[in-house]
């Protein structure tokens, strides 16, 4: 099945010219690339530019995926340039619109609200952090990747990468909405 | 310990992957240093914050907005637009290229028009890039196009001005020259008397 398939398989069909392993590929990622973009631009429409910016990427480089490390590194290392390309590039929304971080599922109206309030405060918070602060962040605690991993994503030492995350945690210790968050 | 030590083993400290000796050597750190100990609370509430994180859906239509950008079926979706702006750039510029073909019709006297700045400008990269290029920066491309449009509209504006000052006063003067000419007809075939001009004169 290829909805079953491993990563490989589904990139390997991908370059081989399928567009139905290419879609489930975008398919698995999407929600994930999409969450990440959230938390690093914040913004809803900036977070699906983000987001085509990423899968456009991916598709530029696959021919260049070995397939020798894990896929969903090698997206978000993808991710990663993308991102820091992108707020170089903009400009970002200074004044944040309480309504913009939405919760897609509507069915408790209770769990929305208390959802959408931690995502705004997580988001408020991270928002505070240079961004090569927040990449750390970003993948040490919601990527769940390690130091190693992180280091050689942007390009830096596992040190440099520790370093920076403890900064970063320094700057968030002070910052009241994370404690709201919780 | 020391604090650079600790911060070095603090993740693994976290996650359990030390050994119960150094385990109680962080520990017994930890207790006594502020620092250490707030960055140990740190990494413990950004774990927590991890969790309660709710994953948002990306929007029903972004799908195929994303599939669009790779496949042919999104290609037919863009390629009319696209193909639409092309010809109404094309329309522009040959409009403005040639006024002398134009609908309207300008008279043979009008001088030749100097040739357009995006008359030499190949669109096709311009919308190439436009279309790669994030939203931001396609509206400002988009904006500075417009721009560039409007200048060269009104650029066009005054040369239209001064062909159609130039044709009135061509016209004005060619009148002159069709009245004197018809006096001198009238005075041909109607000459006047000169018995009539003597009594007149009497």
């Amino acid at each position: 099945m290829l909805g079953t398939a491993s990563d490989e398989k589904l990139v390997a069909r991908a370059l081989a010219g399928s567009n139905g392993a290419w879609h489930t590929l975008i398919k698995r990622y999407e929600q994930r690339v999409y969450n990440y973009a959230l938390r690093m631009v914040r913004h809803p429409d900036d977070a699906r530019d983000l987001m085509q910016e990423v899968f456009l990427g991916v598709y530029r480089n696959l021919p260049g995926y070995r397939g020798d490390g894990v896929f969903p590194a090698w997206l978000f290392r993808i991710a990663s340039y993308r991102c820091t390309d992108y707020l170089r590039r903009r400009r970002f929304h200074t004044s944040f619109d309480e309504q913009d971080i939405g919760i897609a599922a509507p069915d408790d109206p209770h769990k929305q609200t208390l959802a959408t309030h931690a995502n705004q405060q997580i988001s408020a918070a991270l928002a505070g952090l240079p961004t090569e602060q927040r990449h750390v962040v970003e993948l040490k605690f919601f990527q769940q990747f390690t130091f190693e991993d992180i280091a050689q994503h942007l390009g830096i030492s596992p040190n440099t990468a520790k370093t920076r995350l403890y900064a970063a945690l320094r700057k968030l210790e002070k910052h009241e909405d994370l404690r709201d968050a919780l | 310990m020391h604090c650079d030590q600790a911060e070095t083993l603090m993740f693994d400290y976290v996650e359990d992957r030390l050994s119960h000796d150094m385990r109680m050597r962080v520990g017994d750190h930890l207790e006594g240093c502020a620092s250490c100990q707030g960055l140990h609370n740190g990494i413990l509430d950004m774990q927590a914050q991890a969790r309660v994180w709710h994953d948002v859906a990306p929007p029903p239509w972004q799908l195929p907005r994303v599939h669009s950008r790779f496949d042919l079926s999104g290609m037919a979706q863009w390629f009319p637009s696209l193909a639409s702006a092309v010809a109404l750039i094309l329309v522009i510029t040959i409009y403005f290229q040639q006024p002398g073909q134009a609908p309207l019709g300008q008279p043979a006297l009008l001088p030749s028009p100097t040739p357009s700045p995006m008359a030499n400008t190949d669109t096709q990269p311009v919308l190439e890039h436009l279309r790669a290029s994030s939203r931001d920066q396609r509206q400002q491309e988009m904006e500075a196009l417009v721009r560039l449009l409007k200048a060269e509209m009104d650029r066009r504006s005054l040369e239209t001005e001064e062909s159609l000052r130039y044709v009135i006063a061509h016209q004005i003067q060619g009148q002159r020259e069709l009245d004197d000419l018809s006096r001198q007809v009238q005075q041909i075939n109607y000459p006047v008397p000169a018995a009539d001009t003597r009594g007149e004169r009497m």
